[in-house]
């Protein structure tokens, strides 16, 4: 599969938390071609591919959300003012490019007061989100014919390739999760596997796991798989918050993540020679994993993750080959459930 | 475009090459004579038999960046810069040496930082750029210590009449310089095309010597700060209200008697201007207005809102005003008295 490709193709589309709607779309045009293919009254994206019976149910979940932003006002001159939608860290966007979803799209620019007219001590400070305006090159006046309060803003950067087999671009956190899920869907394309498949793109990950909640709720896995980015090790990280890049996905372990699961997940790797991390995490909440676990009478579940590098910003980094080693730890585990179907090996059933 | 061409490819202090080649096949054929000095300035000379006034047309070729200043274990690079503004860096995506190897400054996840690090300015001197290479030996196959690192930024018109580009500062003056050459134009006239303008016009130090022109017009893009939450007193320039005069920067002060000139012709044709309210910065006219006996300048420049940044941004009537404004002061009777 060409995963570059496909990020490009989601990156291409605009994809806020509570406004996926264009990316539902583009997703749903690929995974129709593998599985039954629909949109729950949340927004979550679920393609269900049905097993040969006797397996258990399982849900894998990438949410398909980005952060990014909302215009709070029109002022003067064509400036917009904005607020954050998830968490945007404010000393990286300045001189960044900018879509408004507006009746049209408008372009923009973070823009920012020269430093020879800010004093010393301001330029020690981080500039604050209300401090900053988006340069949209329009008149007041034309520019309130085009946008309004409450419209979408979203980073533009297009995705690009670095040494090493690395990329960059900007929501790769989870565009990248979604495409290990559906490299792992096409892998499974013409396999007979006797588990039940829901794979769920979610919707609102990045505000707080909301998607995640509705879909276990109504699809009532044994067994969930969330499927996110992880910290990618960069100077300032040490070994024990983050994984390298390159060196496979993430397997979470900790007082959350089902130890019979994430056991056998590392069997599967082993015996397929799949290269993978352990991403020890005594306590968490920041993934869509934190729903699932809880969700109906509790899920036999577990994260699996790629490592990112600069997570939420427009220049974060991912290795293509971690996105697929986890389709692969993905779909071989899947593949691993054949014939697991009564005795000790089936640990989601009670 | 003219312009688009010349934003497009980058020209670090010192490394103005690819810059200089497409003014070169810009003006081949159009100019009399083109030569390169052994500092890096393209020279060019126009109607050069032409007795009477001797105009000197100036731009810098030369754009502000960053610097390759050592390789990490990691594989990252450690850089310095000219001037520009460290808040900026954060998150950007940036080309490096002359094989224009993409890398990007990434900085800590914001679910890792500390409510002091949330407080506070990233320092330039902890940031690193990453080319995706994992180790020292891997990325010193791609790049050189000494190298230098350009902003990558595409050109893009937006807005009513916006341009967004990297180098604004100072490829607008070279665009006008070329197209104002182009055109019929009486004077004999000398087009300079400047190195190291960003690193303390040293450029211009070597043009100036042994120019004898009655006149030197410079060509920039200059600091426009009229945006949202500054006070109009701080503006300096304002974008789309006309190209604008110098009247003084911390490099010289300009001749009074030919703004004066200029002006009046930018009246008598209903041609927008204003003026450059401050005193601060510097241009090249700092060299030319005390060369030999000293050579009389005009200061004139395209605003460019956040000048020294991946995204400049310009109004084109104010590009088009400017090349409009020095071609009809050319064919004024102003010089000529």
């Amino acid at each position: 599969m060409d995963i570059k490709e496909f990020l490009k193709e989601v990156n291409a589309v605009p994809h806020v938390s509570g406004y996926e709607n264009e990316l539902t779309d583009v997703l749903t045009s690929k995974f129709s071609k593998y599985a039954e293919v629909s949109v729950d009254k949340f927004g979550n994206l679920v393609a269900h591919k049905k097993g040969t019976g006797n397996g258990p149910k399982v849900m894998l979940c990438a949410h398909m959300d980005e952060i990014g932003m909302m215009v709070s006002a029109l002022c003067e001159n064509g400036f917009v003012k904005f607020t954050n939608i998830g968490g945007i860290d404010k000393r990286n966007i300045l001189a960044q490019e900018v879509t408004i979803h507006g009746r049209e799209k408008v372009f923009g620019v973070i823009g920012i007061k020269p430093p020879h007219l800010t004093s010393s001590a301001d330029m020690k400070k981080p500039v604050s989100f209300y401090d900053m305006a988006i340069d949209t090159g329009y008149s007041q006046e034309k520019l309130e014919k085009l946008v309004r309060p409450g419209d979408i803003i979203t980073f533009n950067q297009d995705i690009a390739e670095l040494k090493g087999g690395k990329i960059t671009g900007k929501a790769l956190d989870n565009s990248v999760g979604v495409a290990a899920m559906y490299c792992a869907m096409k892998n499974l394309a013409h396999y007979n596997h006797n588990a039940d498949i829901y794979f769920v793109a979610s919707a609102q990950e990045e505000v707080g796991l909301r998607g995640a909640k509705t879909a276990t709720y109504n699809i009532k896995p044994d067994i969930g798989i969330a499927i996110d980015v992880t910290f990618g090790r960069a100077s300032g990280l040490g070994e024990h918050e983050s994984s390298e890049l390159g060196k496979g996905p993430s397997i979470a372990v900790g007082p959350g993540q089902t130890r019979k699961l994430f056991n056998a997940l590392k069997k599967v790797a082993g015996n397929n020679n799949i290269p993978y991390q352990v991403d020890v995490i005594a306590q968490g909440g920041g993934a869509d994993f934190y729903e699932i676990q809880i969700g109906e009478g509790g899920v036999i579940s577990i994260l699996l993750s790629i490592p990112l590098k600069y997570m939420h910003s427009t220049v974060e980094t991912a290795a293509i080959s971690d996105i697929e080693n986890c389709g692969k730890l993905i779909s071989d585990y899947i593949i691993s459930l054949q014939g697991a179907e009564e005795g000790e090996e089936c640990y989601w059933k009670n | 475009m003219l312009l688009e061409k010349l934003t497009s490819a980058c020209g670090l202090p010192g490394f103005e090459d690819e810059v200089r080649d497409i003014i070169k096949a810009e003006l081949e054929g159009i100019v009399d004579s083109i030569k390169v000095d052994r500092i890096g300035n393209l020279i060019v000379t126009k109607n050069s038999q032409a007795s009477g006034t001797h105009i000197a047309l100036s731009a810098h070729m030369d754009e502000v960046g960053l610097c390759v200043k050592s390789i990490n274990a990691d594989g990252t690079i450690k850089f310095v810069s000219w001037g520009v503004d460290q808040r900026l860096l954060p998150s950007m995506r940036l080309l490096v040496g002359e094989k224009k190897i993409p890398g990007v400054i990434g900085t800590k996840p914001i679910h890792l930082q500390s409510e002091a690090d949330r407080g506070s300015v990233y320092d330039i001197n902890s940031m690193f750029i990453d080319i995706g290479c994992n180790k020292k030996e891997e990325t010193e196959k791609h790049v050189s210590l000494g190298d230098f690192i350009a902003f990558e930024s595409k050109f893009t018109e937006f807005g009513e009449s916006k341009i967004k580009a990297k180098a604004l500062d100072d490829r607008v003056g070279c665009a006008a310089i070329i197209e104002i050459l182009k055109m019929d134009l009486p004077y004999k006239m000398t087009g300079i095309f400047c190195v190291q303008e960003e690193v303390g016009l040293r450029g211009s130090a070597v043009a100036a010597k042994g120019l004898h022109a009655d006149l030197v017009i410079n060509f920039e893009g200059t600091i426009c700060a009229d945006t949202e939450g500054v006070p109009v007193h701080e503006h300096v320039t304002t974008s789309g209200a006309g190209p604008c005069l110098s009247l003084m920067d911390r490099s010289s002060i300009y001749n009074k008697k030919y703004i004066e000139s200029i002006v009046a012709v930018a009246e008598k044709n209903k041609i927008p201007y204003q003026y450059r309210r401050t005193a601060m910065g510097g241009t090249d006219a700092g060299s030319y207005h005390t060369a030999g006996a000293g050579i009389p300048c005009i200061g004139i420049a395209v605003p460019c809102r956040y000048i020294h940044s991946p995204v400049s941004v310009m109004d084109k009537n104010d590009y088009e005003n400017l090349v409009k404004l020095v071609a009809q002061y050319l064919k004024s009777e102003a010089l000529t008295k």
